[in-house]
């Protein structure tokens, strides 16, 4: 920074290029001399009544009696100023950064101190229940936008000096603000030196979205189609994980907390659980599993039962299967593959399509599809009846489902080539990869493959409080934990 | 690239068990043809005794050195291990054939008649590249995995037959008879080739320990008897006609009106067949080069083209096919692969391995 501030407020406007949003406030100290200053801020990202209150009313009211520029910048910091925020700094990038992260940047003439004042108020979603996340009995609170909001909610669960917050900014365009958050007492030192490392190395020009560093922070081993990176939106479920030992990395701007290592068991697990009996809670789990298992495995067994081992279905189910399907004209294969292409296009119209409109896909959805095809004989009932039921088992392990889609699809592939066995191998395939895989170090299929009797208590069922409470679960210790 | 975290050994015997369990579905109707105990018995039990043998001189590498057997021999002598790590490449290809064959045979005549044998055999090796490409590790997870729908499988099948299940037992079964007594023994000796996939794999093991063979070679032999036993009193006479005993086990299975459950056999023994062939391409690229090295891949589809290449000589050629079908070839190449060559080697670099 310079000593002048015609200077310093030329060189930010010249970086800035004169944006429309970049807002200077110049002011006159009153004192024994008319000293200059001004304040930076990005119009909308401060609350104008805070900085009124706590900044500009206090600067003009109050009487300098100093003579040099730093004794009277001194004195704003240390007295005038009633902000509960005030950040000293000394380089142009400072001020960029505090500027566009909602602070306000005092400057004083004469002095190349700066001073950023925590006054913002830009809009921002409030915080409400996370919608990806639905739980009966949990907390109502889901992660926003804002990093420090998300801050806050951890924050209020864990009342404990060993929760830590580092801060680390990437992107070299965007400068993206995120947090590494851990516990000091659970953490493993080594995954989170690999953590911040790859983090480090991570060199986008733009971080938007939590989705951007996942494949940064996934082991280089880690061709899969599952993810070794978990996501989260829920304040409670993220608390329930650093206690286990994990990192969980905040990114300013998007409501998904990463959290890392992640395993295949914890797709099945919910704060519900936790909260409901345990018999209850096992019948749940297993529930999951079983869905599962029929969204990926039932299409491409239904096709391969159909061409080629007829014989393995009951007979009475046998007739009337072989009586729809040979009145439409499609093989059993491409039905299936047609129907589950039409459905994932429905999805995702779904998805994307204004809600004023969402009623008539819905409608056409279940009249052409439904009603009109099978009329029709295009499509069987039978076919249409097996791949509703997967498409609805899917949606039990929601965070699963890209994994769920693409593995059902190459099952109906397989089975419709080769009949059971294709499926059987392409299955012994997808095992290997994730048997394969890690996650920071630690097995993805940890408590299956390495089995280990003590994690069952909260694998497919849910063990007792009392129970589970005896031995805390660390992550880093599980069986076959790799250093990276 | 594979890992180099060492996994316990009770894995690795696991994945020996579920990779002993295949012959145990393929075997034919002319497996232990003898309608007494007494022969079946005493067959057994030389294939038990068999077994362990051939586990003594891998063991003792891997107690002595913490090598496998292909890194002890590189460690040792590097001419001679050329040599020998083309004779293991020759048996592991043999052998995998041989299982491949079976299990081409079952499929033709149980399943399909009209399936191509070759796309199977193709697809199967195909699918076995890419696991053996990640290691011994992952293997022995997967093993877990197989090993608990074997357990779903094998209860289906026994107890969908345990309605059938007659102890009728013919006027010779409890007589003295070992007439079949040669042939029977080299259908038990065949198993031998476990120990040789042990002892190519037992680098990344920890905790091994003497009673970890002896108990899985009297669950492998418990399986096969219990096997034997119940389908010689479900099925009786009428499995003599028909090749594939358990398969035809698994189709004469029912609960109430639910009725056949060969789906379950086809896929187990298919899971089986996975987990072994895989096993045999690891040891062959543990043979051939090191775990860590980046072109594990290419060799390993090299190995299996090889194998493939067998397999259509095999296929064609019923001369090669019944040579490969052979259990006393089979016993004879397990005799060398299992005690000659590493009773060899263990004699003359004795010093090497008790330093």
């Amino acid at each position: 920074m310079y000593n002048s501030l015609k200077e310093n407020i030329a060189t930010l406007k010249q970086l800035f290029k004169s944006s429309a949003d970049f807002t200077v406030r110049e002011m006159d100290l009153k004192g024994k001399c008319s000293i200059k200053s001004a304040i930076i801020t990005i119009e909308g990202m401060c609350g104008k009544d805070v900085l009124a209150l706590s900044v500009i009313n206090p600067l003009l009211d109050y009487h300098f009696d100093c003579a040099s520029s730093d004794e009277i910048f001194d004195t704003i910091k240390n007295t005038v100023l009633t902000s509960s925020e005030i950040v000293e700094f000394t380089t142009i990038d400072e001020a960029i950064s505090f500027s566009t992260s909602g602070f306000a940047v005092l400057m004083v003439d004469g002095c190349s101190r700066m001073l950023a004042i925590g006054a913002q108020g830009f809009s921002f979603r409030s915080v409400s229940e996370p919608e990806s996340e639905v739980v009966q009995r949990g907390c109502r609170e889901g992660f926003t936008e804002p990093l420090r909001i998300n801050m806050t909610l951890i924050r209020r669960r864990i009342k404990s000096p060993d929760l830590v917050f580092e801060t680390i900014t990437s992107g070299y365009s965007s400068n993206t603000q995120m947090m590494i958050c851990y516990l000091q007492n659970s953490v493993s030192k080594q995954i989170l030196k690999t953590i911040r490392k790859r983090l480090e190395n991570c060199n986008l020009k733009m971080i938007l979205a939590s989705g951007y560093l996942s494949e940064y922070l996934e082991d280089n081993s880690s061709k899969s189609l599952f993810s070794g990176v978990g996501i989260s939106e829920r304040p409670d479920t993220v608390c329930g994980k650093l206690s286990e030992g994990r990192v969980a990395i905040l990114i300013d701007g998007t409501p998904s907390v990463i959290i890392i290592p992640h395993l295949f068991v914890e797709e099945f697990q919910s704060v519900d659980d936790y909260s409901n009996r345990p018999y209850y809670a096992a019948f749940i789990r297993i529930l999951k599993y079983i869905s599962f298992f029929i969204a990926v495995f039932l299409p491409g067994i239904y096709t391969a039962f159909a061409q080629f081992h007829p014989e393995y279905f009951p007979t009475g189910l046998l007739v009337k299967t072989s009586d729809s399907l040979s009145q439409t004209p499609l093989p059993v294969t491409l039905e299936v593959i047609l129907i589950t292409f039409i459905y994932e296009v429905m999805r995702e119209a779904g998805l994307r399509i204004p809600k004023p409109l969402g009623h008539a896909v819905s409608i056409v959805g279940a009249l052409v599809i439904g009603e009109s095809a099978v009329s029709a004989g295009i499509i069987s009932s039978s076919t249409l009846m097996v791949v509703a039921t997967a498409a609805i088992c899917s949606y039990v392990t929601s965070a699963l489902y890209p994994p769920i889609m693409v593995l059902r699809f190459f099952c109906v592939l397989a089975g419709g080539m080769f009949g059971l066995w294709g499926i059987v191998l392409l299955t012994c395939g997808v095992l290997v990869n994730m048997c394969s895989k890690t996650s920071v170090g630690v097995p993805y299929m940890s408590s299956l493959a390495p089995f280990s009797w003590r994690s069952m208590r909260d694998v497919f069922v849910r063990a007792g409080w009392k129970s589970l409470s005896k031995h805390t679960i660390k992550v880093q210790k599980f069986p076959e934990t790799e250093e990276m | 690239m594979q890992s180099n975290v060492t996994f316990p050994s009770k894995r690795l015997m696991l994945s020996l068990f579920v990779c002993s369990v295949m012959p145990v579905m393929l075997m034919g109707h002319s497996f232990l043809q003898s309608d007494n105990i007494f022969s079946s018995l005493v067959s057994i039990g030389f294939g038990i005794i068999f077994m362990l043998l051939c586990f003594v001189p891998f063991y003792s590498i891997k107690h002595r050195s913490r090598l496998d057997f292909s890194a002890f021999a590189k460690n040792t002598s590097q001419t001679g291990f050329l040599f020998v790590s083309a004779y293991y490449c020759m048996y592991f290809t043999v052998i995998t054939v041989s299982f491949l064959i079976r299990f081409c045979d079952m499929f033709v005549s149980g399943v399909n008649p009209s399936a191509n044998t070759k796309v199977i055999a193709f697809l199967i090796l195909c699918v076995c590249v890419y696991g053996a490409s990640k290691g011994i590790n992952p293997l022995s997870r997967v093993s877990i995995f197989v090993f608990a729908f074997l357990i779903i499988a094998f209860a289906v099948i026994f107890f969908g037959n345990i309605k059938s299940f007659e102890f009728a037992p013919n006027s010779t079964f409890l007589t003295p008879d070992f007439s079949n007594i040669q042939s029977n023994v080299a259908d038990c000796l065949i198993f031998a080739f476990l120990p040789v996939v042990f002892g190519f794999n037992s680098t990344s093991t920890k905790n091994l320990s003497v009673k970890q063979p002896v108990i899985i070679t009297l669950v492998i032999f418990g399986t096969l008897a219990l096997t034997l036993f119940f389908t010689d009193f479900v099925t009786g006479a009428y499995s003599v006609q028909q090749p594939f005993s358990v398969h035809l086990l698994s189709r004469t299975a029912y609960f109430g009106d639910m009725k056949g459950f060969d789906s379950f056999y086809l896929a187990a023994v298919t899971a089986c067949v996975f987990v072994f062939a895989t096993a045999v391409l690891i040891s062959v690229s543990n043979c051939i080069v090191n775990t860590s090295s980046k072109r594990t891949l290419l060799f390993v589809a090299i190995i299996a083209l090889i194998m493939f290449v067998l397999f259509v000589c095999a296929d064609s050629y019923s001369a090669v096919k019944e040579l490969l079908l052979n259990n006393i070839f089979l016993t004879v190449l397990n005799f060398i692969s299992a005690l000659l060559i590493p009773g060899i080697y263990i004699f003359i670099y004795r010093r090497k391995l008790y330093d």
